[in-house]
C-alpha cells in the first residue's frame, strides 16, 4: 500500500494561534480482540490479530486480576519527570488510574505475549496538532520539549512461542 | 515503527513526526531504550528498590540494542559484569537464547514475606541433570524477637549464595533442606521470569505529525504502529549417526565417478 504522509506546513503561524500539540489518543483496537473481565487471580488476553480482517496472530496482551485489568493496556497523558527523563505521558499495561508513574513492581508493564514469531501490530491513535500550531503545552503550563510530545512505554515481551528467540525489533 | 498493519504495513521515515524518543536516561547507562530481564532473577541490590541481588546474577542481563530514529533493533546478549559472582551467569551463559516459558528450568519458591500481592523468592532452581542447586539461602534472624529488627518475625529473609552455591541430589532433598528450616517451598515448573524480556523506550511524536493516507483508498488515518517483530534461533540440526560422513563420502564419489565418465 502507498501512503502518503501529512505534515503541518505551516508553522510560521503558529506564534498567532492557540497552543496545542501533537497528543497520544487510545490504543486502537481495529486489530484486537478483547479479552474479558478476568476474576482475582485468573488471567484474560487481548488477541492481536495480522490485520483487522484476519483472525491469525501473532501475539496478545495478557492481563491477570486485580492487578491489571481489560484490555491489558492503555495510552495516558500525563505529564510527569522521573529518573528516565520528562514525559508527556505513557503506554503501560490498565492497572487503573490515569497516573503513569506507578512505582517500582506496580506491575505497570503490558505484557505482550508473543506466540508466534511474526510481527505483532500495536496500533495507537493520535490526535494531532491543530494546522498551523505548536507547541506541546503540559496542563500544569509548562513546555517538556516545544513542539514534540514524548511517551514513556512500559513493556515486556514474554515468549511463548515455543522457539528460541536469537533476536527482535521494534 | 509505522504506519498501517500487516502485509500493509510501512516503516517511519526521518521527518516524518513519528520517532523513538531520545535524550533519555534509562537504566544504569542512561540510554534512549534499554532491555533487561526481570530483576530479581538478574539484579545488584540495593538498586531498584531491591535488597537481595538477583537469584542467578548480581549483575543484569539483557539484549544489547541499536538505536535509531525509527528502530529499536536487538544486538546480542549483554551481562554486567560486577564482581566474581557473576562472570559466566549471565542469561546468555546460561541459557544460550531467549527462552519460550516452557522451556525454562524448574524452580523452587519461596513466599518468604506471607503476601500473595507480591512475587515469591525463587531458591533453587533445576539443572539439566536432574540436580538442584540453590542459589539463595535463609538468613538466621539476627535478634530473634527484637522489635527493633527490620525482619518480619513470622517470615524470613533470604540472602544470595552466589559464591556458594549448595547443590542436591533431587527436587525432594532440596525440598527437604529449605522444610527443615520452617520455609514451605513451591515448585514451579518453568522459571517465568526467564521468559519475560522488559522492554524500555520512548516515542514522541512531534506537531508536524498530521497522520498518513492510504493512497488507495485515500483515506486519512491518524494513528501510527508500533511493531515487535522476533526472530527465532536457528535450530540445531539433529547429529547424524555414526556411519551416515562415510556413506555420504560414498554417494559422492559414486557422483565424482559418473561426471569422470561422461566428461
Amino acid at each position: 500500500m502507498r501512503k502518503t504522509f501529512l505534515t503541518s506546513a505551516i508553522v510560521g503561524l503558529s506564534a498567532a494561534l492557540p497552543v496545542s500539540a501533537t497528543t497520544l489518543g487510545t490504543w486502537n483496537l481495529g486489530n484486537v480482540a478483547v479479552g474479558g473481565v478476568p476474576a482475582d487471580g485468573e488471567t484474560e488476553v487481548s488477541t492481536i490479530f495480522v490485520d483487522n480482517n484476519s483472525t491469525d496472530s501473532n501475539g496478545q496482551i495478557a492481563y491477570a486480576a486485580p492487578e491489571a485489568q481489560t484490555p491489558g493496556l492503555t495510552a495516558l497523558n500525563d505529564f510527569y519527570a522521573s529518573g528516565a527523563g520528562t514525559f508527556d505521558g505513557c503506554i503501560r499495561a490498565e492497572v487503573g488510574g490515569t497516573d503513569c508513574a506507578t512505582g517500582y513492581q506496580t506491575g505497570n508493564r503490558f505484557k505482550l505475549q508473543l506466540t508466534e514469531t511474526g510481527a505483532v501490530d500495536l496500533v495507537f491513535n493520535v490526535d494531532p496538532a491543530a494546522a498551523g500550531t505548536q507547541g506541546g503545552m503540559n496542563t500544569d503550563g509548562s513546555f517538556a520539549t516545544p513542539g514534540t510530545n514524548t511517551y514513556q512505554v512500559f513493556g515486556r515481551a514474554v515468549n511463548l512461542t515455543g522457539l528460541e528467540l536469537e533476536s527482535f525489533e521494534l | 515503527m509505522g504506519f498501517g498493519v500487516g502485509a500493509d504495513f510501512e516503516a517511519s521515515t526521518a521527518g516524518d513526526g513519528l520517532s523513538f524518543a531520545t535524550g533519555l536516561t534509562l537504566g544504569p547507562e542512561n540510554l534512549d531504550a534499554f532491555t533487561q530481564y526481570p530483576f530479581g532473577l538478574f539484579g545488584d541490590a540495593p538498586t531498584q528498590n531491591a535488597d537481595l541481588d538477583g537469584f542467578f546474577n548480581n549483575g543484569r542481563s539483557g539484549f544489547n540494542v541499536l538505536f535509531s530514529e525509527d528502530s529499536i533493533a536487538s544486538d546480542g546478549f549483554y551481562e554486567s559484569i560486577l564482581t566474581e559472582l557473576n562472570d559466566g551467569r549471565g542469561y546468555e551463559d546460561l541459557f544460550g537464547n531467549w527462552l519460550s516459558r516452557e522451556m525454562a528450568p524448574a524452580g523452587l519458591l519461596w513466599d518468604n514475606d506471607n503476601d500473595e500481592a507480591t512475587d515469591a523468592l525463587v531458591m533453587a532452581w533445576e539443572l539439566e541433570d536432574g540436580t538442584w542447586e540453590a542459589l539463595r539461602d535463609i538468613a538466621t534472624l539476627p535478634n530473634p524477637g527484637d522489635p527493633l529488627d527490620d525482619v518480619d518475625p513470622t517470615a524470613g529473609t533470604a540472602v544470595s549464595i552466589l559464591l556458594d552455591p549448595m547443590t542436591f541430589a533431587n527436587e525432594a532433598v532440596a525440598i527437604a533442606y529449605f522444610t527443615d528450616q520452617g520455609a514451605t517451598v513451591s515448585t514451579e515448573p518453568n522459571i517465568e521470569d526467564l521468559a519475560n524480556l522488559n522492554l524500555n523506550f520512548g516515542i514522541t511524536l512531534a506537531d508536524t505529525f498530521m497522520g498518513w493516507t492510504d493512497d488507495l483508498t485515500g483515506q486519512t488515518n491518524t494513528n501510527f504502529t508500533l511493531r515487535l517483530a522476533s526472530v527465532a534461533a536457528p535450530v540445531s540440526p539433529v547429529p547424524l549417526p555414526a556411519g551416515a560422513p562415510l556413506l555420504l563420502a560414498g554417494v559422492a564419489m559414486i557422483g565424482f565417478l559418473r561426471k569422470r565418465r561422461i566428461s
